[in-house]
Formats: structure tokens, sequence, C-alpha cells
């Protein structure tokens, strides 16, 4: 490979492959070449089959600058050898890659743009485009859960929804508002909250379940924490819809069980306090009645006292105040379930919740 | 000149049949060939080196259609012509 072959190299070859004498294949080597210097300077052009072409091209005179003095001079105009190899030997020394073609480029293909990353792409920096990716991928999944959530606001105006559900959505609204704290708990959660809402109509979770799998695949590491997201904010919504149906219209309900019609009723004789939807005859367990802290250590079982905030008053004095830490203001926010906890008017009502240690 | 012609030019400077001298002459060519394949260079003292290069890909555009087309990497044969023959040229 890469040697340099000599006419000495040659001769000997050819002498070996013709059963010549050294000393002949040497000068018919050396004739030769004298041949073709002749033939290329008197002739001009010189074909020689399976090496190829050789050519006297006149090279026209032109005006230079010579380096060193700057003067200018005129090259005179005179001519020199070309050689274009032969097609046979061009494929020959091609073969390697004789199975490339020209290819026609497509007008739209961003040729120009993958030559310029493609020395870019060792960088690290190349990794941070894909990130970006990815949280695009998030903002549109995003998206796909608001209109999968259109999708469950519409079937369920269609659908009377039962208490039951309604009770079960309710405990989950605190851990919509807790939104990453445990990641865990509330994936845990949702998913025997999703069989609770079975009651639900079929069609919710038809449109809603093939969506969130399109959403997530080829994410799995958020696959968890969007699906979680997912379901808390269908059944935030569910509830939304549930309970305003229960303060506004609450006449023409299925009475398929008589529980539900009692509980339903002391929902609407205490509308303005919600203290009262608590206190319904048939016992359920505080979980089902109040929003509860997800993970927390003690259970919301009723409300203490309401407290008026006034002029420098704030959940974590609250907190401090009536727990003696400042960490229980976690459970204030979630039991009056405050859209914006940061800002709260005075003069605002703020429930204080009854605490009990959960075992 | 064609093939023809220079071998009988060769074979009357040789002072051999035109038979053998065509023979002698394929025989040098496809040994040069074979060298020439196997990436040596051939340099021949008092005339000029034949030699092999390996050319890149690239995008070539045709200027009247504006297409672009991608052009395969390629190895080609080149000829250095040694200054001896430069000078010779350049004289006629």
């Amino acid at each position: 490979m890469e040697k340099k072959i000599s006419l000495q190299d040659l001769a000997d070859a050819l002498a070996s492959r013709k059963n010549f004498s050294r000393r002949e294949a040497d000068t018919f080597v050396r004739n030769f070449f004298e041949c073709v210097t002749q033939c290329v300077v008197d002739d001009k052009v010189l074909k020689i089959k399976g090496l190829g072409t050789f050519k006297l091209i006149e090279v026209a005179s032109r005006e230079s600058v010579n380096v060193n003095t700057g003067e200018r001079i005129v090259i005179p105009g005179h001519s020199k050898v070309s050689f274009a190899p032969d097609t046979s030997l061009r494929d020959q020394v091609n073969k390697p890659f004789a199975d490339f073609q020209t290819v026609i480029l497509n007008e739209n293909t961003p040729l120009d743009e993958m030559e310029r990353t493609e020395p870019v792409t060792p960088l690290p920096v190349a990794d941070f485009p894909e990130e970006t990716d990815d949280e695009d991928d998030l903002d549109i999944s995003v998206d796909d859960v608001s209109i999968v959530t259109d999708d469950v606001e519409q079937a369920e105006e269609h659908d009377e929804e039962d208490i039951q559900s309604e009770a079960t959505t309710e405990e989950v609204k605190p851990v919509a508002a807790d939104t990453a704290a445990e990641n865990v708990e509330p994936q845990t959660e949702t998913a025997t909250e999703v069989h609770a809402v079975a009651t639900v109509p079929a069609a919710v979770s038809a449109t809603a379940t093939p969506a969130v799998q399109v959403v997530h695949k080829g994410i799995s590491p958020w696959f968890a924490l969007l699906y979680a997201l997912v379901t808390l904010l269908l059944m935030g919504l569910s509830y939304y819809l549930g309970y305003s149906r229960i303060l506004s219209l609450n006449i023409q309900r299925p009475k398929t069980e008589q529980t539900r019609v009692v509980r339903k009723k002391a929902n609407v004789s205490a509308a303005q306090q919600q203290k009262a939807a608590a206190k319904p005859k048939p016992k359920p367990s505080p979980t089902d009645l109040y929003p509860q802290v997800p993970g927390g250590k003690y259970l919301i079982v009723g409300t203490r006292r309401v407290h008026i905030m006034r002029v420098g008053d704030s959940i974590l004095k609250l907190a401090v105040k009536e727990y003696g830490h400042k960490d229980f203001a976690q459970y204030i926010i979630v039991f009056n379930q405050f859209p914006n906890p940061d800002v709260i008017s005075v003069g605002a009502e703020v429930k204080i919740p009854e605490l009990k240690e959960n075992k | 000149m064609n093939n023809k012609e220079f071998i009988a030019f060769l074979s009357e400077k040789n002072g051999t049949s035109t038979r053998l001298t065509a023979e002698l002459t394929n025989a040098l060519v496809a040994e040069v060939s074979s060298q020439l394949e196997d990436e040596n260079t051939v340099s021949i003292a008092g005339f000029g080196a034949f030699e092999v290069k390996k050319k890149l890909e690239r995008v070539l555009v045709n200027p009247a259609t504006k297409q672009r087309m991608l052009v395969p990497p390629k190895i080609v044969v080149n000829f250095k012509p040694n200054n001896a023959l430069k000078d010779k040229a350049k004289s006629k």
C-alpha cells in the first residue's frame, strides 16, 4: 500500500509476467515512456488503450505579480501535459466505491444545515436541543391533557354523577394542590380512585385513557407524574362540576340509593357552610368528607373554628398559633382549598381544621 | 494519435513486431493499473508519476437548473508530469 513503484519495478514485473529478460523489459519500458513523451509533444494527443489519454493543453499567457518584488510580470503562454484516465482504469481504481452513485437531492432537503451540524455534534452542546425538545413535548402533553379534560367535561354534563364519586374526588383534590411533593403517593392513591370512579361514564375513560397513552409514549420517566396529574385534573374537574351542581340545582338526581339521597339533602340544606356537609347521618370516614394532605401525619376530621383574616395575618402564623408549628399551614391550605394560598384577602374566612393523628 | 498508431510507432523504435509490442504494452498497462489499484504511486523518471487520490463526497449544484446532487466519494488517478516532461511541453 502506498509504495512508490519505479520504472525498474515495472520492468521487473513485466519481465516476470511475460517471461522476458530483465534487460529487454527494462529497455522496453524506457522506450515506451520515451515514445509517450515524444508522441504527446509532437501530436498533442495520445491515447493508450487501458491507461488513458495524454493531452497537451495550451495555457494562455497571463499577468501576475512577483511575490518578492511586487513587480508586475507576464507569465507567457505555454503548454502542459494533462492526463485523463481511461474508463476501465478509472473503474478499476474506484472499485471500493463503485456502488456509490450520484444522488439528486430534493429541493427541500436541508443539507446545508446537516453539513453544518455534523461537525458540531461531537460537542456537548448538542445535548441541549434534545432537552428543550422534551420540554416541548411536555408542553404539548399538557395541552392534550386540557383537551382530555374538556372531553370529560362534556361527557359529564350529559351524565348524572352520583355522590359517591364526588366524595372520592373531593378527597383527591388536595392531592392536586400538592403537586410534586410526593410522586409515588398520589399515583397509588389515584390508581385506587380510578376504580372508585368506575361509576363515571365509560365514555370518559374511553376518551381519557387513549389520549393519555399517546401523550406518554416515549417519555417513560415522566409517565408516572403526568399520569397522576392527568387523573388528578379529571378528578378535580369532576369535583367542581359535581359540587356546583349540588349547590345550584340539586333536585333531579337518580334515586337509586337511599343513603345518597340523604347525604345530598344534607348538602342542600347547608349549602353555605361546607361544614354541614361533613355531618351526614350515615357516618362516613373523615377521609371521604374532607380534603386530606397526602402522606400527612394527621387527618383532617372537622372544623375547629373559622378565623377571619386581619391585616398582618398569615396562614403560617395561624398554623404556629393553632398547632405550634408552621408546617401545619399545609393542612389549613388543603382544608380551605385556596386557589392561590399566597394571596388571601383581608376579611377572608379561613377554616381551621381539627386534626387527628393518622394511624 | 490513437493506440494503433502509437504501437506502430513504438514497434518501429524498438525494432520489434507490432504484435509483440501490443502484447507488451497491454502487459505494462495492466501492471500499472494493478499497482494503482493497490494505491501505489507509479513514478517514472523523466516522465511523471501516476498516483491515486481519494476524493471526499461533495454536493454539486447544477448552475442552470439549481439542482443539487450528492457526488459520492471516489478514488481517482492523477498524473503529475515531471519537470523534464513539463519543460519539453513548455518548449513546444
